[in-house]
């Protein structure tokens, strides 16, 4: 009963095929969705504008750099939208849809899981990225915080290598949370101490040394400061990328092996 | 017990001669979770074009057995082909032909039930149509509905419909109408009687005998991680052979005759006489009533139903479960 005119589907056409039918699908569901647009557009849109207004034209010290409050949290609100979305928020659709059964029920058709990865990985880049692009012209519009070409090209390269690493380690933290109530104490017991000490609220330039050293430890002070000197400076930060992509080829490889995509069973 | 000896004859020779319109295949299948062995030797054959119903108590095994089947469990033990492959290692193309409905599942609740469609067809080489398959779950109304906005019953039917948009030869329904009413699940009924017709095999799994009676061309019951019985809905577990039960009011001063009276039970005025041999009994009652000048008005023999069987299955076997 196939229907014999129609168009080849996306499975006919290739596995690349497949996965940007997935995104699409993806996108259309994530943008329909209250909560993901509060948390990962509306939220960081907000915290700009009430630091802005509370801030004003206030200074701060960046590595040394003295800039205005605005010019140091535009590119920290994107880096905290980056990891709100891109692990926050994807850790918690994982888990709750993996709870619920939809990847059970998506395993159940003839696609390579790799297709699955990449729908919810490119999409949530795709929304983080552009959450980042309405920030930067925020920023612009509303602060007079201007970029140059070159710094825009290194806050979108930060941006994207910094979205797929915390993808990775998304799925790879997602594999070890037992259930959609875990998810979201887990994931901001994880995120919010790293926000304070990473550099996105305020800056870590008075910080203890020891305490900086713990905070690099993690990503998210790299991606923070991969940001600001891309925003700040306007050139590449490569070793704060190269260990962005470590964490993230970490999180690859730790949720290849232990990420199931089956709910949690109660009993057989 | 000779039933049990006589299954296991039956299942050797199935064995070594399966049939050869065989579309799921099992032999001693086992999987335990650390310790607790779930399916202890499972044997099952499934032929092209029949509805196959799997019944147990919870716990029994039946979930874990079905998602071996399907692909989504690797076994410890025992060979499963399901057309032809081992689910556990076959091709993704294998998944073409088999449609799953999972017992608990949601599709992406933001998308309207025609996207749903949609996205599930994209995962197919050669899908069904999607307003057909609408139609044919009785969804053709409800195409521009938010998923999450659906009822109970209609969100089974888009499960339904889900698993048939890639157009599969083998239909697994795990639980189809649990939490239906009585209107719901007989809609869901005509939705697998369409199934049938278009010559779909449809492997059941279900909690409601009278489910698996009406849809049902034979029947497995599993209990303890094994199959304690096998076969049509009139013949499991020897239903045609068994017992039926004669039931009628005493009328008031009779006296039961010998022979009955001492096999009879007697609640409420009424007898209840298990019976063997119901055309003797109904001969003894009948030249006894008559001689006595009684009338029974309101005698009956009732057969064993399908879960007075299933029961019976269930209780005798749980009792040496390991």
């Amino acid at each position: 009963m196939a229907a014999v005119t129609a168009a080849p589907t996306a499975s006919a056409r290739g596995p690349f095929a497949l996965a940007l039918h997935a995104t699409r699908y993806e996108l259309r569901s994530m943008s329909r969705n209250p909560r993901a647009r509060f948390f990962t557009v509306a939220f960081p849109v907000l915290l700009l504008v009430i630091f802005g207004a509370i801030f004003g034209d206030a200074h701060t010290t960046v590595d040394g750099v003295e800039v205005t409050v605005t010019r140091f949290y535009v590119p920290g609100i994107i880096a905290m939208t980056v990891v709100t979305s891109c692990f926050v928020a994807l850790v918690n659709s994982v888990v709750t849809r993996r709870q619920q059964g939809l990847y059970k029920r998506r395993r159940g058709a003839p696609i390579p899981s790799w297709t699955m990865v990449t729908g919810a990985a490119v999409s949530t880049t795709a929304i983080a990225a552009a959450a980042s692009a309405l920030l930067l012209v925020i920023g612009r519009v509303a602060y007079g915080v201007g970029v140059s070409a070159e710094a825009l090209a290194a806050v979108a390269a930060t941006v994207l290598v910094g979205a797929l690493a915390l993808c990775a380690i998304g799925f790879a933290v997602a594999a070890f949370v037992p259930s959609p109530d875990a998810a979201q104490p887990i994931t901001q017991a994880i995120v919010f101490p790293l926000f304070f000490l990473s550099g996105i609220w305020f800056s870590t330039d008075g910080m203890p040394a020891a305490l900086d050293t713990a905070a690099h430890v993690f990503p998210v002070a790299h991606l923070a400061d991969a940001l600001h000197q891309a925003f700040i400076e306007g050139t590449f930060a490569p070793g704060d990328l190269a260990v962005l992509a470590l964490w993230g080829a970490l999180g690859a490889l730790v949720a290849t092996r232990r990420f199931s995509w089956l709910p949690s069973r109660a009993n057989g | 017990m000779l039933t049990n000896s006589l299954e296991a004859a039956v299942a050797e020779r199935a064995a070594l001669d399966p049939p050869p319109d065989a579309v799921i295949e099992v032999r001693g299948l086992r999987k335990a979770y650390g310790d607790r062995e779930a399916v202890r030797g499972v044997d099952l054959t499934v032929r092209r074009g029949e509805i196959f119903a799997f019944l147990g108590p919870n716990g029994a095994g039946k979930t874990t057995t079905v998602e071996v089947l399907e692909g989504l469990l690797r076994a410890d033990g025992g060979t499963v082909r399901v057309p032809g492959e081992d689910p556990a290692s076959a091709p993704l193309r294998w998944r073409e032909r088999v449609g799953i409905v999972q017992q608990e599942s949601v599709t992406e609740p933001e998308l309207t039930v025609r996207e749903c469609l949609e996205l599930y067809a994209g995962f197919y080489r050669a899908p069904r149509d999607v307003d057909a398959t609408l139609a044919l779950c009785g969804l053709g109304d409800h195409g521009a509905r938010r998923s999450g906005m659906l009822s109970g019953g209609e969100k089974r039917r888009l499960d339904v419909a889900l698993a048939l948009v890639g157009d599969p030869d083998l239909v697994f329904l795990d639980e189809p109408t649990t939490g239906f009413d009585p209107a719901a699940r007989r809609a869901s009924w005509e939705v697998i009687d369409g199934l049938r017709a278009l010559g779909k095999t449809i492997f059941l799994t279900t909690h409601y005998l009278e489910e698996a009676e009406r849809l049902a061309d034979r029947i497995a019951v599993i209990v303890g991680g094994r199959i304690v019985a096998e076969g049509t809905p009139a013949t499991l577990g020897a239903r045609d052979r068994a017992a039926g039960t004669i039931g009628f009011t005493l009328p008031a001063g009779a006296a039961l005759p010998p022979g009955v009276a001492e096999r009879a039970q007697v609640a409420k005025g009424r007898v209840a006489l298990r019976s063997a041999r119901p055309m003797a009994d109904l001969h003894a009652l009948s030249g006894w009533a008559l001689d006595h000048g009684l009338e029974l008005h309101d005698i009956e023999v009732r057969r064993p139903t399908l879960e007075d069987v299933y029961l019976e299955l269930v209780s005798t076997h749980t009792d040496d479960r390991g």
